[in-house]
């Protein structure tokens, strides 16, 4: 049973982080393999603020998701005016150059051999009840003009910036919004497993995150949570596949993005209308009616829509 | 005598930059024709790596005859990349994004195949070429890094030669122009791309080869082309003397970061630079950075 | 005061004058027209006024300020509004999303009323999709408004696009060739389609294009661009009997 408890609770992680890569790379469109670092820079921060300082796990969470932001922010600033790949390559460096400041952090970060004595408090509950709120953040993020935004980024930077959106400043936003969820993550990740090692966030981390938006379909919130539940419980149940999950991750980003780029969902996504329809045959359906009621949602056209017109 | 020490840094910085260049150039040289950066460039230098490894300890052939099947090793698997990845994602005229993704993942794979099959311990190099150094005046020089230093510049200047006297050469610089115009022209550019990187991937299987030589076969062996990845930043992605001339600055500069300064350095050294020169000149000493038309 | 007023705008990228001194005066409500051979410099004057190219000199006054410098987006924002030659709609987004990037701009709900959904948010939101909505109905595109724009057939995706710089509720709107690659009985629908624009929103319209019965047709008043230089300028009489032009357009005529 503590083991079916484990395994969710490091899917909350990994769902925590990878929606803000999704954020960041399937809505926004910017590419990164360097997002690892910002789960470390949570982690660490929030070990060190609960377990040398003291503080309770909430300042933890909070400092987490601010120090990742504010690194996103001073990294993102000079590297996000570049174009597309020089940008992937600088968050590549900034990935490997993180995990090794922090390798060579001596006493405070507890170096390469790594830092223990975090004291637990992520129980499952609380995970999931974080997850919640980050997935219903998300959501609410996604389906405004941030959102709009983000996406009109991500298809024509141009076209955006001629109708008045502030690229530099939306992709920066996206940037600090996808470190804070993944620093988040981490905070969670440090107070569940009670180590951390700086190699436990290098690239095969980063990869493991892009891998899974990717599978999961650019663009689709929906997408990413399949697939990271998928490809976060498969190595834990098949203790074969684990030696081999990352040669899985590798093989699942080049044969998605050849063979079929939209990846599991494509840009659909399961909307309350969605869940309506499926749950109108239940005898819940009253309740459903009353909460779908209030939102704006357009009618069920084919294929997704990612800003819910 | 800090002099002896600088030439020998020198010394050592030349060796390990000319290794850098071959890789350099390649992915430079693919960057050059499609415009993207090709993260798999690792994996072509890990094949050359092992193939060379194991040829050379199982197989009775002369050294130069497992080097040279090494290296037409890598050369295959990356013209075999090619075709299997990049192509279709070319032909569908999928954004650069899914190029990178797609590099990266075949990246990943090779070097977690490896892991999972060989296995992660590091593998030495029979001692074929004497590991006995002489000294040049003050300095001390490995017989293998000459080696290597010659054998690369070998390469780099038929390479040269290659690109601006050859039809082939022509065909591959205006390809790096304008892929497009190139193929309405008459140029074969499947063809084209296939042999560019069947060039990329022979010159990373050589790189390959002489690191292994020089320190061990390990699978993260692949790590060492984010160097030279700065290093053709450096000099100008998509300029080949660009290339050499970046890895040559950045193997002298990082020989002397790491005897003079501290060591653990030297790896955050390469990364702040690649942050500078992405900061101050994108385009690197000698590249050229193309407006997009509107 | 006209509404838009370039001086001396030049722009050079390196030893390449692509416009030389050039200069515009357009009035309010004004539908004017500029035309020119290919590479003649036309779309980059559009990227200057718009604050995608910076002008090497000149100066660019937008309802009497001075744009100089500024940029695309807050160019946008004050009131100029732009298509593309080669249409650039955001594909994977419906026809009603495109509207609505451009028409959520005066929406002022900061992101933690977007994270909270409160009041401002939803009435916001609300009044954005029924004027996004509105605005293609206008066009004639109400019936498409949930189809993915990189669906729809060529024509409506130029008036999508029409339609989503008209969001911006512009005072100028640049017309990048919107005729381009349509047969002249669409050539003719979109001129009608033009002038009923400028009189139901009463923007001021500057229009680049190659269809010269487009051009002539709708145009009060035409420049004309060769090598980066206005050659003419004039009513559409005057233009098409000015010798310039013809031997821009022809060549040197062999006596």
């Amino acid at each position: 049973m503590a083991y079916y408890q484990g395994v969710l609770t490091i899917i909350c992680v990994n769902l925590m982080c990878v929606m803000g890569v999704s954020l960041l790379t399937g809505f926004t469109g910017i590419f990164s393999f360097g997002h690892a670092a910002y789960m470390a820079i949570g982690a660490y921060t929030s070990a060190i603020v609960v377990g040398r300082l003291g503080m309770p796990f909430v300042i933890g969470l909070i400092a987490a998701a601010a120090a990742a932001a504010l690194a996103s922010f001073v990294i993102g600033y000079p590297t996000l005016k570049l174009v597309g790949d020089y940008f992937a390559i600088a968050a590549l460096g900034f990935g490997e150059a993180t995990r090794l400041i922090l390798d060579n952090g001596g006493d405070i970060t507890g170096g390469a051999r790594g830092f223990v004595g975090v004291p637990k408090h992520t129980t499952l509950s609380i995970a999931l009840l974080i997850v919640a709120l980050g997935v219903v953040l998300m959501r609410n993020i996604l389906n405004s003009r941030f959102g709009r935004s983000f996406v009109a980024i991500r298809e024509d930077r141009l076209a955006a910036e001629a109708m008045g959106i502030d690229t530099s400043r939306f992709r920066m936003m996206a940037l600090a919004i996808s470190a804070a969820y993944a620093g988040v993550g981490g905070s969670m990740f440090a107070h569940y497993l009670t180590y951390l090692q700086p190699v436990m966030f290098d690239l095969n981390k980063s990869t493991e995150m892009a891998a899974t938006v990717v599978f999961g379909g650019l663009g689709s919130l929906t997408g990413s949570v399949v697939a990271c539940v998928l490809l976060t419980t498969i190595p834990e149940v098949f203790r074969p596949f684990y030696l081999w999950r990352m040669v899985f991750y590798g093989l699942a980003l080049v044969s998605t993005i050849v063979l079929r780029p939209q990846g599991l969902l494509g840009t659909y996504e399961l909307t309350f209308e969605r869940l309506k329809k499926v749950v109108s045959a239940c005898p819940l359906k009253a309740r459903f009616d009353r909460r779908g009621g209030g939102l704006t949602g357009g009618p069920e056209s084919g294929g997704g829509r990612s800003c819910r017109y | 005598m800090v002099l002896s020490r600088v030439l020998q840094q020198l010394m050592n910085g030349l060796s390990i930059g000319s290794i850098y260049a071959l890789i350099a150039v390649g992915y430079s040289l693919i960057y050059s024709i499609l415009q993207f950066s090709n993260f798999a460039h690792g994996s072509f230098l890990v094949i050359g790596a092992y193939t060379g490894f194991f040829i050379s300890t199982a197989a009775s052939l002369p050294f130069a005859g497992s080097v040279a099947l090494a290296v037409l090793t890598a050369g295959v698997a990356a013209v075999v990349t090619e075709r299997v990845a990049y192509r279709p994602i070319r032909e569908r005229n999928s954004p650069t994004l899914y190029f990178i993704i797609a590099s990266m993942g075949i990246a990943i794979f090779c070097e977690q195949t490896i892991i999972a099959t060989i296995g992660p311990k590091f593998r030495t190099y029979p001692r074929i070429l004497s590991t006995t150094s002489f000294n040049l005046g003050p300095v001390t020089v490995a017989i293998m890094d000459l080696w290597a230093l010659a054998i690369a510049c070998v390469c780099l200047v038929v390479l040269q030669y290659f690109i601006s006297r050859t039809r082939m050469g022509f065909a591959i610089q205006a390809a790096s122009f304008d892929l497009q115009a190139a193929g309405l022209m008459g140029v074969n550019v499947n063809g084209l791309i296939g042999l560019v990187f069947l060039i990329a991937g022979i010159l990373a299987g050589l790189s390959g080869v002489f690191l292994g030589m020089k320190y061990t076969v390990y699978p993260q062996l692949g790590y060492l082309t984010i160097k030279a990845f700065v290093a053709a930043i450096f000099g100008g992605l998509g300029s080949l003397p660009g290339a050499i001339v970046g890895s040559i600055v950045l193997g002298v500069l990082e020989a002397f970061i790491s005897a003079f300064l501290w060591s653990q350095m030297r790896d955050l050294f390469v990364f702040a630079l690649l942050i500078a020169v992405l900061l101050v000149k994108p385009s690197g000493l000698m590249g050229k950075y193309v407006e997009e038309k509107v | 005061m006209p509404v838009l007023e370039l001086s001396k705008v030049t722009k050079r990228f390196g030893g390449l004058t692509a416009v030389s001194e050039f200069d515009l005066r357009l009035e309010e409500g004004e539908l004017v027209g500029l035309i020119g051979p290919n590479g003649a410099g036309k779309t980059t004057v559009f990227n200057l006024i718009t604050g995608m190219y910076a002008p090497t000199s000149g100066t660019i006054r937008f309802l009497g300020e001075d744009i100089h410098g500024k940029k695309p987006h807050q160019i946008a924002r004050r009131g100029i509004a732009r298509t593309f030659q080669n249409l650039r709609l955001f594909r994977n987004l419906t026809a009603l999303e495109n509207v609505a990037v451009a028409r959520q701009m005066e929406c002022r709900y900061s992101f933690v009323e977007a994270a909270l959904r409160t009041g401002r948010f939803r009435a916001e939101e609300k009044r954005v999709r029924e004027e996004s909505l509105e605005l293609l109905h206008l066009v004639g595109l109400g019936g498409k408004a949930y189809e993915k724009a990189r669906n729809l057939p060529y024509g409506y995706q130029r008036k999508l696009e029409i339609a989503r710089a008209l969001a911006l509720r512009p005072e100028v709107l640049l017309l990048d060739e919107p005729a381009a690659g349509m047969n002249p009985e669409e050539s003719l629908s979109l001129m009608e389609f033009i002038q009923d624009i400028q009189e139901r929103f009463g923007v001021t319209i500057f229009l680049i294009e190659h269809h010269m019965e487009v051009v002539m047709g709708i145009c009060s008043r035409i420049l004309v661009l060769n090598f980066g230089c206005t050659i003419a300028e004039g009513t559409p009489e005057e233009i098409q009997a000015n010798p310039e032009v013809i031997k821009a357009y022809l060549g040197e005529v062999q006596e």
